[in-house]
């Protein structure tokens, strides 16, 4: 590489995926007029992203393109892609796509000598003219190689000359090639060595017995890209989605309008209430009154004519209508307002990143002024760790960037004290944290309430018993001397 | 056997719609269209055992 590479980094015209979090990856988008590898594993969605590259050029933004496909016939491949909303065929008539059909031949075909690949080139080339295109895509390229089992000297140089004279012409190119498995030599072939500017994986992993999607921008020549995988997942009408990785924007601001958490006195003690795009987690054991904080904040939401939303992982609906009545809550007449929405999914339904955008979607369609997720500790169930932590900071970010106030519950795994693993992913993500916690004080077992953290604000560090009856949750007196509250029952904090 | 051959040339980069509908990829290419069993290969003919072979003309006039 070549310092004349770097400096060009900034002129480097990007053209958009129309991937939105790939497009930030990649610092707007595939350099122009350059050739991309996406290797993957079978079935790991190159075919996908690479169609979505072109359909994406015709419906947003204008561009035509050429799909060179070596393995499947165009009449297959317009078929296969339907699912995902793309009329690869309305466009071929359109004249806004087309193919170069290079799939195998039925015939018999031999090898005898040398040969060239101009016949394609020169194909390809007439198809971007006829058509006016300015994307390319080749998929796959270990197919090519298959097909001409010769010498593979022979096809280096021919695939070098191809994009070489396709860079030439100002399109942007982007080939697929076959990996062999998910960690190891890049590309079959290795081909990437010598046709690609710039190489993007997509994995397909089996992690603790469910599949986790990534795509990992490895190498982009000339220019700066976001490294790690980001997870993404294939949509029915929409394809690949990849899920925006929160660590590249941390810059929201942070808002000092304060919000009810439904109880005043949980208010008062966080210093006038919950800021109003923070995000605060509860947590305790089992049976400590988490749901009830959720129900109360949902409620007090809704009575400052705002709109809320519940997404509920542990209980049924049914469950949770029948809890908040049992508190004084009429959940049904406030969704018949339109001023809450209540989801109940089985976290075991979809893997995290589709759950992730449920979420937003959802949001985006119903609106709402705060958001509730009960709990976190069920969704962490279904992830293997590196998937969670990823969740939980595309959420959190999601959350403060719409601006919104959130609430997340976590189950702690003793019933006294103790930390579960959530708290230690969520904790130095969440704005503040509310632990509910079982005390015993002499023969009696109490519940108490602490304001753990209140980023930006003061807030009481007492510890305060509270009782749950039909009008909800009543807080009472501090404890006077109580156990740790974090470690095992029997150490005493003062 | 009376051998009846048509021989065409056609330059697949002056005339790239034709090696569309072909299905061409590779230049030179001998298509050698016999009905009952066409065949394709692709290389500059170099080994001509090896094509008369696989063409199955027996190499044996003169």
């Amino acid at each position: 590489m070549t310092l004349q590479d770097t400096d060009t980094s900034e002129i480097l015209e990007r053209v958009q995926t129309g991937v939105k979090a790939f497009d930030d990856l990649v610092m707007g988008g595939l350099p122009r007029a350059r050739t991309t590898i996406v290797g993957g594993t079978p079935g790991s969605g190159k075919t996908v992203f690479a169609t979505q590259f072109l359909a994406h050029g015709i419906t947003m933004y204008g561009e035509t393109g050429v799909l060179v496909t070596f393995e499947e016939p165009p009449h297959d491949i317009e078929a296969n892609m339907r699912g995902f909303g793309w009329d690869l065929a309305g466009w071929r008539r359109q004249a806004k796509l087309a193919f170069v059909d290079a799939s195998p031949p039925a015939n018999e075909e031999m090898v005898i000598g040398d040969f060239d690949l101009s016949a394609l080139m020169s194909r390809i080339l007439h198809s971007v003219k006829t058509i006016n295109a300015r994307r390319v895509v080749l998929d796959s390229l270990t197919q090519l190689f298959d097909h001409f089992i010769g010498d593979p000297k022979i096809l280096r140089r021919e695939l070098f000359h191809i994009s070489n004279a396709l860079k030439k012409a100002g399109l942007t190119v982007l080939m697929t090639a076959e990996r062999n498995s998910e960690y190891g030599e890049i590309t079959r072939h290795r081909l990437e060595e010598f046709v690609a500017d710039n190489v993007v994986i997509l994995r397909n992993v089996l992690q603790r017995e469910k599949r986790r999607r990534t795509i990992e921008v490895l190498k982009m020549r000339g220019s700066h890209h976001a490294e790690g995988e980001a997870p993404f997942t294939l949509l029915a009408n929409q394809g690949v989605v990849a899920v925006p990785l929160s660590s590249l924007r941390l810059e929201q601001q942070s808002s000092t309008v304060r919000v009810t958490s439904g109880n005043r006195a949980i208010d008062d003690m966080c210093g006038g209430g919950f800021f109003r795009d923070s995000v605060t987690l509860v947590s305790g054991a089992t049976g400590t009154g988490k749901t009830l904080l959720v129900t109360n904040f949902l409620a007090g939401g809704v009575a400052a004519g705002e709109k809320a939303i519940l997404f509920g992982y542990e209980e049924s609906r049914g469950q949770l209508f029948r809890n908040a009545s049992g508190w004084g809550v009429d959940f049904a007449r406030m969704e018949e307002e339109g001023k809450l929405r209540v989801v109940c999914l089985y976290p075991e339904a979809q893997g995290l990143p589709d759950h992730l955008l449920t979420i937003q979607a959802l949001v985006d369609e119903f609106q709402p002024n705060r958001i509730a997720i009960d709990s976190l500790s069920a969704l962490e169930r279904i992830a293997p760790e590196t998937g969670f932590r990823e969740f939980l900071i595309s959420l959190t970010s999601f959350i403060k960037k719409r601006e919104i106030a959130g609430l997340c519950t976590a189950t702690s795994k003793s019933l006294i004290g103790g930390q579960s693993a959530s708290e230690q992913h969520i904790s130095t993500l969440t704005d503040s944290i509310i632990l509910l916690r079982y005390i015993q004080e002499e023969d009696t077992m109490h519940r108490g309430l602490m304001v753990l953290k209140m980023r930006g604000s003061e807030h009481a560090k007492e510890i305060r018993r509270f009782t749950i009856d039909d009008a909800g949750m009543h807080l009472g007196e501090p404890f006077k001397k109580v156990p740790n509250v974090f470690g095992s029952d029997g150490e005493y904090s003062r | 056997m009376k051998p009846d051959w048509k021989i065409e040339v056609i330059d697949v980069l002056l005339k790239p719609e034709l090696a569309e509908k072909a299905g061409i990829l590779a230049t030179p290419t001998l298509s050698y269209d016999l009905p009952a069993r066409p065949r394709r290969i692709i290389g500059d003919l170099s080994d001509t055992r090896r094509v008369l072979a696989f063409l199955g003309i027996e190499p044996n006039e003169r």
